[in-house]
């Protein structure tokens, strides 16, 4: 649609009579036609006057169109510069300026630019800034929410902060999480893919750090527990599949190929390539999670669900637009994906979602908060346990972020477990394997210098005021405590890390970095001695022992010269043959009379 | 507290304390602890002490106080040390000198000061036998027979006893300290020797005249024995651990002290001569013809009136003699140790019935000083052959220990050690002797087994010591007490590798003073990647818990 042509056809006489005097101009009559020819010749003649008359919101509207050759979006406009700005209906008031109508037209709810101003607008209106991200280098140790009551409604809440740094632990747990899935010790439901219980337990004692402290630590009411859904031992397994490492086969995980690959050869590009499954991946949707939030499965839903893998990407532009090593408030990261043009929500009409009463509780009009929930619940459950994400929290209980006036919420302790995530800070694994680098190295553990490693095979930590729990369990993967402050090394406790997943470099590494001194010469000796008496055996295979009736026979198909390449020992009436040979020494043993099913 | 942070100390709630080495206050904080806590391990960076309640009632003996040692260590302490320790530690402090022994003109009385307590013993079921006459000023008569045994059962129950009964005086003999020896040599002792001694004496009070002297291997601690000797002028029976140390005690007396021959006696199973000086053994002195035979050379206790009875290598001290030990509470009894840990955990015994330790120096002190040799401990791993290794494979598990420790490629590796030490003394140590007749025929060096007849030995050592053979090959009889003074190196071949006081022992070998660097070498030979390897760890783990520099490397 051509400029005049909008005017023709989308703004009324009073709307045009209304531009022309506030732009002191007279037309040559007052029928509609002749009103627009006045507008259309300031719009040629003098095109500034007529931008003069907008809003700052409104030319800053029509410059990021222009520039960005996008249609028209207050909803991007206002995430960027923080106006709450309405584009006016093109039927407004009488005294209502609608000159913004001028440029843009309307079709079924969503905003076109008129087609030959593009050009013009680009040069009579500056090129907007790009979007600026306030980020904070330090992690403040508080954090404040605006949980509202009915009586007040700025009723602000402060709580302690913690930290959870995902970049050294996600690749280590992810090691140790493939070890598992190739001992064959993972069950998952074989149609949802969720873990058991059991193997939640399993894969939480496998953790090289503690889970995110988001229990309540002042109440006991039972309502306020956390969902086991809240956990990286219920994320890891179906992350292994979601990144294609592994696949559920009856009822429990298997290693795929990839998963295979990296497990022998663990790589940050084979890493990064699971990232990209995962960000792709169509089956499972974390909003699931959010148990809350009901209708998830209902037909209805299915019509308006965003496509997961859509939304993911979003939140994926977004986090490779934030600074790495920086502090970002989760609510600015929200801010600058839809300040991006992103767009993460859940379903495009609320109303099939709900809580506790489809009546009452629907949460028709919410689906920018209910993006904002699946972004929230993304980052604290997937992308932190992944590592692409730190995070700085708090308890989830009675914060409600995004959900607190929808009805029925005062009677839930939270939305999602990951309430209280107040920032998250894009880590340079998370770069990578979002492409914005194209290399990564594995960082050393920047734990401060926070004990020594004696001779004697003690670690003795120097400095426990600063010592955390995260710091104790990562010891704990390979060391035994044995008093306050001291953590032993033996055999046992290296082997126990080894068949966990760590590899020797791991433990050498970690020791190196929170190590005030070098690594005494014993230490290093006992490592290397364990590692390489644990990987003494190399590859295993199935076997079967067929047992005859007497040594004699037993001899004859040993002693056969088709049947003795296919054997691998004999012990007495007994033969060891391996599995994939089983089918030539059944024929080999068919020739000599003998019939082995 | 402001600058507490810097500070070398970190207490534990278990009462262990860690002292950081490189820390600035690093000997202040370590001249400290020596006086109220027990040094556990010594590795680099880190030591560890553990308070104990025997600790302490050492420091009190000593004339420290519980507040005196919580204010050192809230002083030194790098974070608030535990509440309960401090209460724990104030606690045992003063448990220590509520009971005391002394003696009037009737004969032994224990007293106790608090009424409750004297109450609590007096009821107690083991002391109330123990325990005489109880008299109107709330004190007990004691038996000077029970004398041992009391404090042994008082110290079982938490509150030991100060004895300031003293000692009767045994027969006079007059001991004179060279100041050049027999074999013309100056000597006097060390100033450490001294000290201890001084702290052993007490001037002659009744608050000193028994107990504990803790030096480490190397240090001279026969000479303390001698020093001791020669300020009490009393005649003194000496207990040794075997005949080897025995004879060297004898030999030492007379090179540095002005006793003659006919002085210094021997008791041994081969020899039962007894003098004003008499050097045992503990083996003897336990002897019996069967088991429930009763131990007839006890009775040496009782031949003559000892002034003065030392027990050397305390920490070894049989159950037999801790039995005769409480009944001679009255004679002056010196113990000496490098160590007061004992396989059996029975320090306390040692406390109650030979005396709290009067003096300990922690040997880096001495390395410090050149008292000592540095010592270079290192792990050479033997690589054994295929054929080997598959019959060390196959064998049971005594028989896997003998294969490793005799894998005949270790005879290279001595080989090449013994270029690298060809001017310098040095030992070859082995558990088993035909590996040992093995590698000396090879090397064609001298063997001393248990078998060697005693004259044989003593000239072995004798060249030894004289340069006229540089190389020695030793079965376990080279663990205790052999002086051997000019052992540059030692060589352990194949070892039980059991022992924590065995490993110190045969270290002890090689850490007498060196001329020019005074640095020591003890090395082991492991066959790589058997069970040897596995005892290797127990003795890594102890020697650098003792603080040597350890070092591993394949052959």
């Amino acid at each position: 649609m051509q400029f005049y042509e909008n005017l023709l056809n989308n703004l009324n006489s009073e709307s045009l009579k209304t531009i022309l005097a506030t732009l002191e101009t007279r037309a040559a009559g007052l029928r509609k036609k002749e009103l627009a020819d006045a507008i259309n010749a300031i719009w040629i003649q003098a095109p500034q006057r007529l931008l003069n008359i907008l809003s700052e919101p409104e030319r800053l509207l029509l410059a990021e169109s222009a520039h960005n050759y996008s249609e028209p979006d207050p909803v991007k406009l206002n995430a960027k510069y923080g106006f709450s700005y309405r584009i006016p209906y093109h039927t407004g008031y009488r005294s209502q300026l609608l000159a913004i109508r001028c440029f843009i037209y309307s079709d079924y709810n969503e905003y076109f630019l008129v087609d030959d101003i593009d050009e013009r607008l680009r040069k009579l209106l500056p090129e907007p800034r790009p979007v600026e991200v306030a980020a904070i280098i330090e992690l403040p140790k508080e954090g404040s929410w605006n949980i509202p009551t009915w009586r007040d409604k700025d009723n602000r809440e402060t709580r302690s902060l913690r930290e959870y740094k995902s970049e050294l632990i996600a690749p280590a747990e992810l090691r140790r999480l493939l070890q598992l899935t190739a001992a064959g010790k993972l069950r998952v439901g074989e149609r949802t893919g969720v873990p058991s219980a059991a193997t939640r337990k399993i894969v939480s004692e496998a953790l090289c750090a503690p889970e995110l402290e988001l229990a309540n630590q002042e109440q006991d009411d039972p309502d306020t527990q956390l969902p086991p859904e809240a956990s990286r031992a219920h994320a890891w397994p179906i992350l292994l599949q979601q990144c294609g490492w592994a696949k559920a086969k009856g009822g429990k995980l298997e290693l795929t190929r990839q998963g295979k690959a990296i497990f022998e050869n663990f790589t940050f590009a084979l890493y990064a390539e699971g990232v990209k499954k995962f960000i792709a991946d169509k089956n499972f949707d974390e909003m699931s999670q959010v148990s809350i939030i009901k209708g998830q499965s209902g037909r209805q839903t299915s019509r308006y669900r965003i496509a997961v893998p859509h939304r993911r990407y979003a939140i994926m532009d977004c986090i490779r637009s934030l600074p790495t090593g920086e502090w970002v408030e989760l609510e600015e990261a929200y801010r600058i994906l839809v300040a991006s043009g992103g767009n993460c929500r859940v379903v495009s009409e609320g109303f099939c979602l709900y809580i506790y009463s489809q009546q009452y509780g629907h949460l028709g009009g919410s689906e920018r908060m209910l993006g904002r929930v699946y972004f929230r619940q993304l980052a604290g459950n997937a992308l932190a346990t992944l590592g692409l994400i730190d995070l700085g929290y708090a308890a989830p209980h009675f914060l409600h972020p995004e959900l607190y006036d929808s009805w029925g919420v005062d009677d839930e302790a939270f939305t999602t477990a990951y309430d209280g995530l107040k920032y998250i800070r894009t880590t340079k694994l998370g770069r990578f394997c979002l492409g914005t680098d194209a290399s990564y190295e594995e960082p050393v553990a920047e734990c401060s210098r926070m004990f020594k490693v004696l001779p004697n095979l003690e670690i003795v930590v120097t400095n426990p005021g600063e010592f955390s729990s995260a710091d104790a369990a990562m010891l704990e993967r390979f060391a035994k405590k044995k008093s306050d402050a001291v953590w032993k090394l033996d055999n046992s406790t290296i082997l126990k890390a080894l068949a966990a997943g760590d590899s020797e470099d791991d433990i050498i590494k970690i020791m190196r970095a929170g190590s005030d001194n070098e690594l005494p010469i014993t230490v290093l000796r006992l490592i290397t001695d364990v590692a390489s008496r644990a990987n003494a055996a190399i590859s295993q295979e199935d076997a079967v022992i067929v047992r005859f009736r007497d040594k004699e026979t037993a001899a004859l198909v040993e002693h056969d010269t088709a049947a003795r390449k296919t054997i691998l020992c004999r012990d007495g009436a007994a033969l060891v043959v391996p599995k994939k040979s089983l089918k030539t020494f059944q024929t080999a043993a068919r020739k000599l009379g003998i019939l082995i099913s | 507290m402001k600058d507490a942070i810097h500070n070398p100390l970190i207490i534990q709630s278990d009462r262990a304390i860690l002292l950081e080495v490189d820390n600035p206050r690093y000997e202040e904080a370590r001249d400290a602890l020596a006086a109220f806590a027990e040094l556990e391990k010594s590795p680099e960076h880190i030591h560890t002490y553990r308070i104990t309640p025997l600790s302490v009632w050492n420091a009190c003996a000593a004339g420290h106080g519980g507040d005196a040692i919580v204010a050192t260590l809230c002083n030194l302490a790098k974070y608030p040390p535990p509440e309960h320790v401090m209460t724990e530690i104030r606690d045992f402090a003063s448990r220590y000198g509520r009971l005391h022994i002394t003696r009037d003109e009737d004969g032994l009385l224990l007293t106790a000061n608090d009424p409750a307590l004297r109450e609590e013993i007096a009821r107690h079921e083991k002391l109330r036998s123990i325990l005489g006459e109880r008299l109107e000023s709330g004190t007990f008569r004691i038996d000077p027979v029970h004398r041992g045994i009391l404090k042994q059962a008082l110290i079982k129950i938490g509150y030991p006893a100060e004895d300031l009964a003293g000692y009767c005086d045994g027969e006079t003999l007059e001991i004179i300290l060279r100041t050049k020896t027999r074999s013309g040599m100056p000597f006097s002792p060390r100033h450490y020797q001294s000290d201890a001694v001084d702290s052993f004496h007490v001037n002659g009070t009744a608050r000193g005249g028994s107990g504990v002297i803790v030096l480490p291997c190397g240090a001279g601690k026969t000479i303390v024995g001698m020093t001791c000797m020669e300020k009490l002028q009393m005649s003194t029976l000496i207990l040794a651990t075997n005949v080897t140390a025995v004879r060297q005690w004898i030999a030492e007396i007379l090179d540095k002290t002005s006793l003659h021959e006919d002085q210094v006696g021997e008791y041994s199973g081969k020899v039962k001569d007894i003098r004003p000086i008499t050097v045992s053994t503990y083996q003897i002195m336990t002897y019996r013809k069967h088991v429930d035979a009763s131990f007839d050379h006890l009775q040496l206790f009782d031949k003559r009136e000892w002034g003065l009875i030392i027990y050397d290598e305390v920490h070894l001290l049989p159950a037999p003699i801790f039995q005769i030990t409480a009944s001679i509470q009255a004679r002056r009894r010196l113990g000496l140790t490098a160590t007061l840990v004992r396989e059996d955990g029975r320090e306390d015994d040692v406390f109650a019935l030979i005396g709290p330790k009067r003096y300990d120096v922690p040997w880096k002190i001495l390395e410090k000083q050149g008292w000592i040799a540095k010592a270079r401990c290192e792990e050479i791993r033997v690589r054994m052959d295929n054929k080997l290794r598959m019959h060390y494979a196959t064998a049971d598990k005594r028989g896997k220990f003998r294969i490793a420790s005799e894998n005949p490629r270790k005879l290279a590796v001595a080989r090449k050690l013994l270029r690298r030490h060809q001017n310098d003394p040095v030992l070859i140590i082995g558990m088993y002797v035909e590996q040992l007749r093995h590698i000396a025929s090879e090397l064609d060096i001298p063997v001393l087994t248990g078998s060697t007849g005693q004259a044989k030995r003593e000239k072995l050592f004798a060249d030894f010591r004289e340069g006229r053979v540089k190389v020695l090959a030793c079965s376990k009889i080279a663990n205790f007490s052999v002086d051997l003074p000019d052992a540059a190196a030692a060589i352990q071949i194949s070892g039980t590798f059991g022992s924590r006081q065995e490993e110190a022992q045969r270290l002890g070998r090689v850490l007498r003073p060196k001329k020019g660097e005074n640095q020591a070498h003890f090395y082991s030979l492991v066959s790589h990647e058997t069970v040897e390897q596995d005892f290797a760890m127990n003795r890594q783990l102890f020697l650098c818990e003792q603080g040597y520099e350890y070092h591993i490397r394949h052959e």
